[in-house]
Order: C-alpha cells, then structure tokens, then sequence
C-alpha cells in the first residue's frame, strides 16, 4: 500500500513537469486533489483497506503526500520556482517582506520594565499603591508637616475631603511598612502628579520609589546598591556622584548623580556643561518615618531612593521634551518599536 | 537664592577661585544653579533646600563655607555711638500673643538724614536683584540679606500711641501693605500695631500708613521672631511671597532679632549719621531653651557604614558651632548654636558628619540579598501579560493625563456624582480624573487622523477614578483600553488592506489571555449610549460584567471632532486580576487523523451565531473537535429575511480514523438538531 504512495509521487512529479500554462495545471490539480474523483481522496478512502497496525502510518504517508501535491501546485500557480518558472523570469528579492502584524510598548513601559528587572534580580518586591491618597500617606508620615516649606518642594494638585494626587510613590513605602514587619525591600513604581507643565515637566509622570529596611543597613549600603542599579541601566562604567540634599522623609539625604551620558563628563547641553546628570533622590529613612509606622528605629534603618521613569527615558533615549510622551503622537511611539 | 562672593568674603578668608567655591558647595549640599559673572562681581545662583533657613543670608553661608575650609568667621561690626536718650523714652513695644510673637525688638534712631544710598551698598544689592529705595530702607535690607534677620523701619511719628504691639489680627482687620493692596485678616494673621491700627502684616510685609519718607524725623525700627506656621499660612493665603516671609517661614535664630539692629544701628550711624538712641528695647516672654543634643558617635559610624574617630567628629561638630561635652564616652552631649534651628535629633548631628566627611569618601557596599527574583503583585503582572499580548496582536501602546472633563466623563456613562474632582486644576477640561480611558483615548486617535496617521489600532492601560460614598478614597481600577481605526494591516504591494471593524475587535478581545480560557466569558449585546445602536455589547465573566465594546456613536465621536468609524473597548483588569484566571488542564492530543465537513445552512438572519453554536455543542458529540464559521452572506440566492452560514467540522477521534460512513452520521445528527432548534435548511453545495 505505502509502495503505492511512492508511484503516485513519481507520476505527479512528471506530470507537474510537463505543465505548460494555467489549464493543463487545473486539469492536474482535478485529477490529484478533485474532491469527488481525485486521486488523492481515493488514497484517503483506502485507507479501509489498509491492516491494523499500518493504518496510523498510512494515514500520516498520505497526508504528507497530499499536502506535497497542494504546494507544488500551488506553488506552479504562482510561478515562484515552480515547475512553471522559467529560466528567464525575473524574481526582485528586494522588494519589502510582509512585516508580521506587531504593535509597540511606549517608551514609559519598556523603562519601567528595565529598572523593575534589576531591582526585581535583586530581590525587591514590586509593590503598588492607590494614585490618590491621604495627607498622612503622602506628606504627614513621610516627615512633611502640615507648615512645612518642605510641602513647597511639590506643587500638589488637591482632591476633596482633604485627599491630594500622590505627589510621589513614597506613600507606598508608608502602606508597605504600616502592615509589613522589617526586613522590607521593595520598589513602588506608578504614576504620580505634579502642577507644573512645560518642556521638562507634566502634570502626571511616573515614579520609581526604593525601600530597603533592616538590622545595620548604612549609608554605604545604599551606594553599594544604586552603584549597582545605575551600572546595570546604564553601563558598566557609569560614574556616580552622592550631594547632600534635603528630602523630609530621609535623612542623611543625599541627590545622586551620574557622569555625563551624552558627553562623558566633558560637558554640553544635556548636562548643561556640568558633566553631571541628575537622577534620583535618596538617603537614609528619617527616624520619624520609622517611628510613624511603629518600627523600632533603634533596631532598624533603611534606606531610599525614588527616580523619575521619564527622566530615565529621556537619558536612555535621547528625548529632549518629556511632553512627547503624552502627546501620544504615534510618529513618534512607533520609534520604539525595535528597543528591546 | 543669589549670593555675592565678593560680599561672603566680608565674613570668611575665601582661598579658593569661585569656580571652585560653586562645585564645593554642590558637594556639601548648597546645589549651585550657576555661577554668574556680573558687573565685577561673582555671583552664585545656589537651589536652597528648605531645612537651612540659616543659609539665607551671606553670614549664614559663610559659617558653612568656613567650615568647609577650615576658617574662622568673621562677624561684621555692631559697635556704634549711642545717644544719651533712651529709645523707650520714645517707644514702647508690646506683646500681645507669644504664641505668635516670641521676640520683638526694637530702636529708635533720631534726625538720620535719610538721601542716597553709598554706591558700595547699592551695587552688592543690587548684584543679589534688590532695587536701591533709599538709605535707611537699603540698610535694612541690605542686613537682612547679610544676617537673615528681617528689619522694619517706621516713622515713629506716625505711630498712634507711640507704641508697637505684636498681637494676632481681628476677624475681618484690614491693613494696607506697602504695595498698596488692602489685606482682609483673620486671627491667625500677625499684625504690628500702634495704638489704634494695624501698622504691618508681621513678618510678611510693612504697612503703608506709617512708611519712611524724606520729611521722617524720628525712625523706630523693629527686629521679631514670629510664629513660623502662622507666617507661612498668612503668606499661602494672601499669595504674598516676601524676602522677608521666605526667611521667618524657615525659623529664624532668636537671637538674631538684636544682633541686627545692632548692625543696623552701626551702619545707620555710619551712612545716615543721626542719634541712635541708647539701650535695645527687648521683650521676649517666650524664651527658647539651649538645645542639647544626646549623641552616639558609634551610631553615626554605624549609619554612615564608615569608620571615623571620635576625635574628627568632634572636630565637625566643635566648627559647626556646637559644644561637645563627653567626648570619650560613649553617649555624648552636644549644645548646638541657635542659629541652627535644623538641628533637633541625632540623625541630625550624623548628616553634618556625613556631610563634612564627604558623601564621596564612604565605600559603597552592596547589601547581602535574597536569592532568586521576585514576582510581581497579580495587578501588575495581569497588566504586563496584557499589554504584551496587545503588543503582539498589533496595537500601540499609549499613556494619557489621568485629567478630563467631566462632560467627558458624562459621555462615557460616569455621573457627575461619581466624578473625582480636582481643586487646583493646571488647564480647561483638566478639572476632573478621568473614570474612562476612552475619552483621552479617543483625543489621541483624533490627534494622530489629523496629522495623515490614520490606521490606528492603540492601547492603553491606565487607573480610572470613581467616588464611592463612603469610602475615604476614591475607587481605582486598572483598566485596558482599546481603540480601532482605519486599515488592520500596513500598506503591502502583495496585500489588500483589511478594516478594522467590530470583528477586529471582539477577536482581539476573545483571545485575550486573560479571557480565551474562561469558561464563564461571553461578549453579550448589550446598548452603551455612547456606542452605535445594535453595535455595542458587553463582557461577561460569569455574572460580572468586566468591560464593553462596540462603534463609537457618531455623537460621541463627535465631542472629539472625530468624523471616521471607530470601535473602542474597555475591560476592568483590576477585577479580572480579582476572580483570577481558570485553571488550566493539558489534554492528550490524538494521534489520528482529522476529517473535515463543510455545510453551508440558510437560516433565520436574526438567528444568533453563538445558540447556533451551544446548540451543536449540547449534542456533546465527542469526536466534533472543531466547529468553526467560514463564510457568511446574504441576498443573491439567499431570500429576503434569510442568511446562508457555512460551518467546517473537524472530526477527530483519540482511538481510530473514521469511516465516511461514521461521520455522514454525526453530520447528520449535526443538521437534524439545527432543523430541529432553528429551522435551518441545508444548502445545496
Ligand atoms: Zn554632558
């Protein structure tokens, strides 16, 4: 029976060969894959025929067959080297493919998804919080009293019922801890607001907020850490740089800095000749934050840091005007299509 | 903040160029903006943090300049010839409330000829932005900005009573300040009164009534410590932001309300000549305690992670002005000056050695970790999975404003009520949280026709805000937003564009991960008012109903001056996150071959596909694997009121091949229900 399949083969091959132009081509295909009379279906209804234990291979030998058939002859049909194809017809191997149906992340996501991969290989939790929050939660906890200069760093945009738009994911560090015992590590990315638009400014943006509390945790500790962070984002020889700075809710507080991407350190626009670029906030956790979530800060010290997602984007990717990723212009999200 | 360096030189041996001066300063925490060279002078634009109120005035830095190069400080004179008249002879100073007003001090000064400022004076205030007033006005200033203590001079003959008073304002108190704007109070205001009106809003700005002019003989000027809360929501709430309300908001030292009018008195002396008159009128009923800090400086090596002797952090604190006493213990007490209000806790004490050792000079150290990655929280990981299949099914990821209208809102079935608004919005139709994505959604695709882009397939996942009553926040869902238009497929020379249509749609929607396994899914009709009518139904997880899609009503694409068919989805993934996904069971896969049926059935046209399809599935004939749709039309040689669908079946059994005979039976039973159920009738083939 299988011996059959093999004729059959060698016959359709001649026969495909001899093929001059489209009828005697439908006439073959009537003959070999005709759904009433071809010989293909009578291959099939043989298959009765066939003993037991040579069914299953039958089956499958006729099937590959048939599928042969089909694509050669419609591969004839279409004259791209087929038996059809002569010699002479001319085959443009540069004309564009068929892009695969895909679409795009916005840049936003893709920098998301790199700072949570190296914080997640560090072993940090990613954790979220509401986008709307209590004074407590977004200032008061986090060592901003209610007449502090300090609210001036944040220009608030205001809810009802004494509620604001988080102005940082720092709140979430707060939930974290008011219901988790240390040792802490996470990071809280997401979406935060801020009243202030214009060309390195939007009214919401995105945040990432680090945590990391536990016995002995230093200064050092956390420079280890972003050293690290800003290596693996960045390169492997990323320089940084820790200011001392003022941020309520830590204490050492300290501005990190990196060299220069664009220009090494030699200085131009991107870092206003400085050689410096901005990236993130950080220091040791206030003791009065501890204490506002009943840890012992005798015991316990941590550290944090929180950095703007599109800050990172526009460093990573060159942009110069953080409103185009609002905007949503799609000539200019399609960009990022082949950033992996 | 602008600083003059030539000025800070007045105070501290500055050995280094201003080039250095700047990045040094960045590297103790006073972020230098820009270094300016201007008129002869350097000027340096430093970003103040808030926490160092004591940095804003040149003394102020200078005492951390000092510090950072190990130089003494050198206070400016305060020596001046006094009068034999007492300045209480002429004024008497009051306070009323010392909640509000701890310190209030004051001198009178006789017969200065008040004129022109010395060009010295003019040009460093100049240098720092301030406009020359005259002398007497300049000085004042001109010692606020060196010591940071706020001055007011008053002509003393103007003041009702010959008195000063430091009291809370009246209810409804009017004062008009030296800009001319009359300021309505309220008790939590401090006012400087005479003896029968408000004479200055204290701390924030002087009253216009008793002003200096070139005919004052007899000038009293006041130097106080107020209430630092009741400044900064005096000045919050009149929007007056002042050189002098700046300062008092960041706590002024107590003690530099004397220290300067004392260098104010000698500078008068020196410029405006005239009697200063003796003794400092002082009242100061709320006396501020010395501020001893306990301090352990194995905590402060053991928060930094460094290893510095006793003996250097001593030596930090000893310069910082504070005074170290049991150095060799392990506790020790450190008094810290008054100017350093910053100072409270030991923590505080440990950045300032963190801070003069040099962040640069502590080894970083990378903390022991936990092996193994962490997953992430079901929310985000629903949102990723997601937005990776949206990738791959075509479609563009957005990000939008949270912020709409709430006309917006309306539209897209969000009351007024539910709406979250927003108290400070930063624009027009900003004013409330969006409770829909498709609203912004619906912009961006509007935005991009416009510009010629006008196949869109986007996507967006976002929060979406709803008021809940009862609840302290607001309602957040993540939620996944879809909106189509235009070709499905990119221009190819090989290709015909196909529209995107409801069909693009809901296939997108079936085959969502987080739905294609659900048993209890359906997409059921279902009218949304901003949907077109019949072209519009919603997303069922069992009876939840977890999001909608259909045609955006030409009325709603009309609010977004979209005139171009869109279809749009929206599916809660918070909630989908919440009842989790079905489990999912491998099956055995048969080793057999496939047979394959097409009938083609005329049917009813209202009948629905999905019955058709439970119907044939109630049979529960096992070895029907597949039943799929393959065509569909109507008219031609279909009759009115009819549509003709053809069905594929792939039969499959995990035992044996069939027999032709086998499967026309099955087929059989097939059409025999659907005659039955629907009245279908065969078509010839
Ligand atoms: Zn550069």
């Amino acid at each position: 029976m299988l011996s059959n399949l093999v004729k059959i083969k060698e016959t359709f091959e001649k026969e495909l060969a001899a093929v001059k132009d489209g009828a005697a081509l439908e006439s073959l295909r009537i003959k070999y894959l005709g759904r009433k009379s071809g010989m293909m279906n009578d291959v099939m209804q043989k298959i009765r025929e066939v003993p037991p234990e040579q069914k299953s291979q039958y089956g499958s030998e006729a099937n590959k067959l048939k599928g042969y058939i089909t694509s050669k002859i419609d591969e004839a049909e279409q004259g791209l080297g087929g038996a059809q194809k002569k010699s002479a017809d001319f085959f443009d191997v540069t004309l564009p493919g068929i892009p695969p149906v895909r679409g795009g992340y916005h840049p936003l996501e893709l920098t998301r998804r790199m700072i949570e991969g190296i914080f997640q290989r560090l072993g940090y939790t990613i954790v979220e919080g509401p986008e709307a929050e209590t004074d407590w939660h977004n200032f008061e906890a986090l060592n901003f009293p209610k007449h502090h200069p300090a609210r001036d760093m944040q220009d608030t945009f205001f809810l009802e019922n004494d509620l604001v738009l988080r102005t940082h994911t720092s709140p979430v560090q707060i939930r974290t801890m008011e219901k988790t015992k240390p040792p802490v590590r996470i990071i809280c990315p997401g979406r935060t607001f801020r009243c202030d638009w214009d060309i390195t400014h939007t009214p919401n943006f995105y945040q990432v907020e680090g945590l990391m509390v536990d016995a002995g945790v230093s200064f050092a500790d956390l420079k280890g850490t972003i050293d690290h962070f800003c290596r693996e984002l960045f390169s492997p020889d990323t320089v940084t740089r820790f200011r001392p700075s003022y941020f309520p809710f830590v204490e050492p507080g300290a501005e990190v800095d990196i060299r220069c991407v664009k220009c090494g350190g030699k200085g131009c626009r991107v870092c206003k000749q400085t050689g410096w670029l901005e990236i993130m906030g950080a220091g040791m956790v206030h003791v009065n934050v501890l204490e506002n979530v009943g840890y012992d800060s005798e015991i316990y010290t941590g550290f944090a840091f929180g950095m703007g997602i599109d800050r990172i984007a526009m460093l990573k990717f060159g942009i110069d005007d953080t409103r185009l990723h609002y905007e949503n212009n799609l000539r200019y999200l399609e960009q990022f299509r082949g950033v992996c | 903040m602008l600083f003059n360096i030539d000025w800070l030189k007045d105070y501290v041996d500055i050995d280094i160029s201003s080039e250095e001066l700047a990045a040094r300063l960045t590297m103790i925490g006073h972020e230098v903006d820009e270094l300016k060279h201007e008129n002869g002078f350097d000027i340096l634009d430093i970003d103040m943090t808030p926490n160092r109120g004591d940095c804003s005035s040149h003394i102020g830095l200078a005492r951390d300049i000092a510090v950072m190069l190990g130089k003494e400080i050198k206070i400016p004179d305060t020596s001046f010839k006094e009068d034999k008249e007492k300045s209480s002879d002429y004024l008497t100073v009051e306070i009323d409330n010392p909640e509000m007003v701890h310190r209030f001090a004051a001198k009178v000064i006789l017969d200065a000829k008040i004129g022109p400022t010395p060009d010295w004076m003019k040009k460093r205030l100049e240098s720092i932005g301030l406009r020359s007033v005259c002398n007497i006005v300049d000085i004042t200033n001109y010692v606020m900005f060196e010591t940071g203590q706020p001055l007011h001079g008053y002509d003393l003959d103007l003041l009702a009573g010959k008195k000063l008073i430091g009291r809370a304002a009246k209810k409804g108190e009017k004062v008009t300040t030296l800009d001319s704007i009359e300021r309505k109070l309220d008790t939590e205001d401090i006012v400087i009164a005479d003896g029968e009106k408000g004479v200055g809003l204290g701390g924030v700005m002087g009253g216009e009534n008793t002003e200096l002019s070139n005919s004052t003989k007899k000038i009293a000027v006041e130097g106080a410590w107020f209430n630092p809360v009741n400044i900064r929501r005096t000045s919050k709430k009149l929007g007056l932001s002042t050189d002098a309300s700046y300062r008092m908001e960041r706590t002024l030292d107590i003690n530099a309300s004397v220290f300067a009018l004392e260098r104010c008195c000698n500078l008068i002396s020196e410029i405006a000549g005239g009697r200063i008159l003796k003794e400092m009128i002082d009242i100061y009923p709320n006396k501020h305690d010395e501020k001893i800090i306990s301090f352990r400086p194995e905590r402060a090596r053991k928060l930094i992670g460094i290893e510095i002797p006793d003996e250097k952090i001593s030596e930090i604190l000893e310069s910082l002005g504070g005074t170290v006493t049991g150095a060799g213990q392990y506790r020790w007490k450190v008094q810290v000056p008054t100017f350093r209000n910053d100072l409270e806790k030991e923590v505080d004490l440990v950045e300032e050695i963190a801070r003069f050792y040099g962040y640069n000079n502590i080894t970083p150290a990378l903390p022991a970790f936990e092996q193994g990655a962490k997953d992430l929280s079901p929310g985000r990981k629903i949102e990723t999975k997601t937005q990776d299949y949206m990738v791959t099914a075509g479609l563009q990821q957005l990000t939008n404003f949270s912020f709409c209208s709430v006309a917006q809102n309306i539209l897209f079935g969000i009351a007024e009520s539910e709406s979250v608004k927003v108290l400070n919005p930063i624009a027009e139709e900003m004013d409330y949280l969006r409770g829909s994505l498709l609203p912004s959604m619906l912009k961006t695709a509007a935005l991009n026709y416009n510009y010629g882009m006008t196949d869109i397939g986007l996507f967006e996942t976002g929060v979406r805000f709803k008021k809940v009553q009862g609840q302290e926040l607001p309602d957040e869902k993540m939620m996944l937003g879809i909106v189509l238009s235009g070709n499905q497929n990119k221009l190819h020379w090989s290709d015909k564009p196909r529209k995107f249509d409801f069909y693009s749609l809901s296939g997108i929607v079936q085959n969502m991960p987080v739905l294609r396994n659900r048993k209890d899914f359906k997409i059921v009709a279902a009218q949304k008012s901003f949907y077109e009518e019949g072209i519009s139904a919603e997303i069922k997880a069992g009876n939840k109903t977890v999001g909608h899609l259909g045609k955006i009503s030409s009325e709603a694409a009309s609010a977004f001056d979209i005139e171009f068919p869109v279809f749009a989805a929206e599916i809660e993934l918070t909630t989908l996150a919440g009842i989790g996904p079905d489990a999912f069971n491998f099956q055995s896969i048969s080793r057999f071959q496939s047979v394959y049926r097409d009938i083609a059935l005329i049917m009813d046209e209202n009948i629905l596909y999905e019955d058709l399809i439970s119907a044939v599935k109630s049979l529960n004939i096992l070895p029907l694997r597949v039943i799929k749709i393959f065509d569909l039309f109507k008219g031609k040689k279909i009759p009115e009121g009819k549509k003709s669908i053809a069905l594929r079946l792939e039969f499959l059994d995990s035992e044996k091949n069939f027999t032709g005979s086998e499967i026309n039976e099955l087929v059989d039973t097939i059409v025999d229900k659907l005659k039955k159920e629907f009245s279908v009738e065969l078509q010839a083939s």
